[in-house]
């Protein structure tokens, strides 16, 4: 669905943002894209919904260019931002106006996600709602599109606690095999439940890409005892580890019968601090090596 | 023509008017009341061109001022529509529905005064428009090309530079047609100096080759603006 092959891009030429990006994004998954601030995280969603251009290498979204601005394709594509800017229009007169741009829209869907959000009154303008409230109704219309590929950028700031679990039933309602929602955040706690495949970005390239099967089959998550930790970490197998109440948390290379539990900040901090064991882990496909693996390696050898 | 859909410009005027017929209201409202108020002393009235060639131009000059701001840059550029058919909708919406839209409200607002009058002055005059006469006229054509290429200029400006276009736009105008304006003298004084003589013939086919220009710098300003629509990044 999505393909981006050697893409460099920098908003100076200075200073890269991508280096040689590679990433493959399929049907059917939620992505969470993760990132430390300033890492491009915005950027890399702009590029692929073709708000921006890159410098060099090849975007393709549904086998087209984004930077075309097709309007079939974008018909397909609906972008929920982290900030948003709505016009001085009731809900259900937003509907009327930017709905049929979008031939899959369901208004059932639409009015369905909104009761579920707890917002009943389609006849107030969206200019006089909260921070929140606008974000429901935006994420309840972006998901009433049906596009194949929805693009939200942080979108449960500013939602309630209520809310953002809302935010993971619909969202987890809404996918189905032609699908692609590809989510950046920093709330990764809000959305653990929902991503099923994780990429991490990293100074201009993708450090992990994998669905959480193969993350679970790969890496342990676990509360270690002191002893424990020594043990592990004296076979090299703690990847990274946080001092808790209940001892460390860390995650492990994978353990046989552990009874762990996926946890995505602590991958993500795995990802940033042992990139090396991570590749070394993640490297290998059932298909052979993957085009990252190779990269590394010719990176590692030089 | 594949990239044209009527149906999608549909879409984008009624996205227009759905969201900005307020705006367009209020501002049809103030130029009602200015011609109204104007036009009361007198019996004939004429239609404050200069007032409306501000607000053409602060318009023309705003009509991509959503570029201006990046969350609604990025909603405009996601728009399911092509950028042939935002700028269509924008160019008719500029050149045409707007300079209308201003036109018939000065007409009623010099119409009313009529009625106005009646009330304060206890006698009913029709007040007639000076228009007819300035159609008649041939300055009224170069009038109306210099508006179509001032308004055209201003809508580049306005996808062109994404924080205070007007005032940019205006100050690049200014630059150039200073430029303009030190070669046209220096082309004058050459003449002058050769000697040549200026006849009617010659002035008429400066006419032709000076409308023909304005026409071509207009359709060329409005193909700038297209690229440079299709290559706005947010």
């Amino acid at each position: 669905m999505i393909e981006i092959k050697d893409m460099n891009f920098g908003y100076v030429p200075q200073r890269k943002i991508f280096d040689n990006l590679n990433l493959s994004l399929e049907a059917g998954h939620i992505y969470g894209l993760l990132g430390k601030n300033g890492m491009g995280k915005t950027t890399l969603l702009k590029i692929i919904s073709g708000l921006r251009f890159c410098n060099r290498g090849s975007v393709e979204v549904f086998g087209q260019k984004p930077e075309m601005r097709n309007p079939e394709m974008l018909a397909d594509i609906y972008f929920v931002t982290e900030e948003m800017d709505v016009p001085s229009v009731s809900v259900r007169d937003y509907v009327k106006i930017y709905a049929p741009f979008y031939p899959n829209f369901s208004e059932t869907d639409f009015e369905n996600y909104l009761r579920q959000f707890e917002i009943s009154d389609m006849e107030q303008k969206l200019t006089k709602m909260s921070h929140g409230q606008k974000k429901k109704v935006l994420v309840s219309f972006a998901l009433a599109t049906n596009t194949k590929l929805l693009i939200m950028d942080e979108p449960t700031n500013g939602m309630d606690i209520p809310s953002k679990s809302t935010f993971r039933k619909v969202v987890a309602s809404a996918i189905n095999d032609d699908k692609t929602f590809i989510i950046s955040t920093h709330q990764v706690r809000d959305l653990q439940n929902v991503i099923d495949a994780v990429i991490v970005l990293d100074n201009g390239q993708i450090l992990l890409n994998a669905d959480i099967n193969t993350i679970c089959d790969r890496l342990t998550f676990k509360v270690l005892s002191a002893n424990e930790y020594n043990e592990l970490s004296a076979q090299g197998k703690v990847l990274y580890s946080e001092d808790n109440i209940a001892g460390k948390v860390a995650v492990c290379t994978h353990i046989d019968d552990a009874d762990d539990k996926f946890d995505m900040e602590l991958l993500f901090c795995a990802a940033i601090s042992a990139r090396e064991k991570m590749h070394e882990i993640f490297a290998e496909k059932e298909n052979g090596k993957s085009r990252f693996a190779d990269e590394m390696e010719t990176k590692l050898n030089n | 023509m594949k990239n044209i859909s009527f149906y999608r410009i549909g879409l984008l005027f009624k996205r227009y008017f759905s969201e900005n017929w307020k705006k367009d209201v209020i501002v049809a409202a103030i130029i009602f009341a200015v011609e109204m108020l104007t036009s009361l002393e007198q019996e004939t009235s004429d239609i404050s061109w200069f007032l409306l060639f501000v607000f053409f131009i602060l318009y023309s000059g705003r009509i991509f001022g959503m570029l201006g701001k990046p969350q609604r840059a990025i909603n405009y550029l996601m728009l399911p529509a092509s950028g042939c058919e935002k700028l269509t909708v924008n160019l008719i919406l500029s050149h045409f529905y707007y300079p209308v839209l201003l036109i018939v409200a000065s007409c009623l607002g010099i119409w009313a005064s009529s009625f106005f009058c009646y009330f304060i002055y206890d006698e009913f005059t029709f007040k007639s428009i000076n228009y007819m006469g300035i159609v008649g006229s041939s300055t009224i054509w170069y009038a109306c090309l210099a508006l179509l290429l001032n308004n055209a200029i201003m809508m580049f400006g306005s996808v062109y530079f994404r924080k205070a276009a007007v005032i940019k736009t205006l100050l690049c105008e200014a630059a150039f047609f200073m430029l303009y304006a030190i070669v046209m003298v220096l082309f004058i004084f050459k003449t002058v100096i050769n000697e040549m003589y200026v006849t009617a013939d010659k002035i008429e086919y400066g006419n032709v080759i000076l409308i023909v220009f304005m026409l071509c710098v207009t359709v060329f300003f409005w193909v700038l603006s297209y690229f440079r629509l299709k290559e706005t990044e947010a």
